[in-house]
């Protein structure tokens, strides 16, 4: 390859070169790549992250992202409607599977109480007689790497399920 | 050592701009904060204790010592963390091909052979050679004949 050999010495390779330039072009792409998965939500807040569910009879509606990272913010919102209230009060249960793997910062408003159960730890709100939907935010930051899985629901009513992936 | 040196093999930055310049750019020294910044809070985490981070600055030492030990004892490891130098000015003659792939042109070796050989004209190099360390090294006709 050092086809100066004789009259200068550069430990020149262009097979390794080409070999080189072509990796780098590739990995240009592969950059360009992950940023717009990136502003596409792949790695978390970003249109493919958000998404929601809502229970089989419609009382609880659940935003929630798909993609989350540790250590990082992610919110869980939590609709419900005024038919899930009895004896004016709410009791949205949360798989504590779940709230042992994301750190639950803060609940927006603040619930009465919280009482623990079989699997479950339960937010009791009060609701005065209201027609419009209680809003719930729990602000979590997650701490275990991986798919987590949740379930929420109302006390005695059918629960919803979801899936989260956190990232490193 | 300036970034593109380093990070030349390693694709992303390499042979950018700065690669015809070795010394280090505005945007080069901007870059380097801000990554060190990302990068810092992911090392240390939540732990902001003196043992945390002598924990850390160890392994980043041992991290470069164990490189530059398997750069020395495997040439082939070398040429992949540091990349090879190219050869763009043979002879007196430019060489496109390669200019091009390394995102160089003309005037960036005109401007390394005023720098360093007080050169102003492009029939006064023999050679010009894009060196790992992403400088640009010219070795003028008289020299080498």
């Amino acid at each position: 390859m050092n086809s100066s050999a004789n009259r200068v010495t550069i430990e020149e390779d262009m097979v390794f070169q080409r070999r080189e330039w072509l990796v780098q072009r590739i990995s240009w792409v592969l950059a360009g790549v992950v940023l717009v998965l990136a502003l596409l939500g792949v790695f978390g807040t970003g249109p493919l992250s958000w998404t929601s569910t809502t229970t089989p009879d419609g009382l609880l509606h659940l935003e929630y992202e798909r993609f989350a990272r540790r250590l990082g913010m992610t919110a869980l919102a939590v609709d419900i409607a005024p038919e899930a209230a009895r004896q004016g009060e709410i009791r949205l249960q949360i798989s504590q599977d779940y709230l042992g793997d994301v750190m639950v910062q803060k609940v927006t408003p603040e619930p009465l109480a919280v009482v623990n159960g079989a699997g479950k730890l339960t937010y009791v709100f009060t609701t005065d007689e209201v027609t419009e939907p209680l809003k719930v935010s729990f602000d979590l930051r997650p701490d275990r790497v991986g798919v987590q899985h949740a379930e929420v629901g109302i006390e005695g009513a059918p629960p919803t399920r979801f899936r989260q992936f956190v990232y490193p | 050592m300036p970034l593109s040196s380093t990070s030349s093999s390693w694709c992303f930055c390499g042979s950018s701009a700065s690669a015809a310049c070795p010394d280090v750019t505005t945007f080069d020294f901007l870059l380097l904060l801000l990554v060190a910044q990302a990068a810092q809070q992911a090392l240390l985490g939540d732990d902001f204790s003196l043992t945390n981070a002598v924990l850390v600055a160890l392994t980043l030492l041992a991290a470069e010592r164990v490189s530059d030990y398997l750069q020395w004892r495997f040439p082939r490891v070398a040429k992949v963390t540091q990349s090879v130098p190219v050869v763009l000015v043979e002879n007196g003659r430019l060489i496109p091909e390669r200019l091009a792939k390394s995102h160089i042109d003309e005037d960036d070796i005109l401007n390394a052979a005023r720098k360093t050989q007080g050169l102003s004209r492009m029939d006064q190099i023999d050679y010009a050679v894009l060196e790992r360390s992403g400088g640009i090294s010219i070795l003028p006709k008289s020299t080498t004949q």
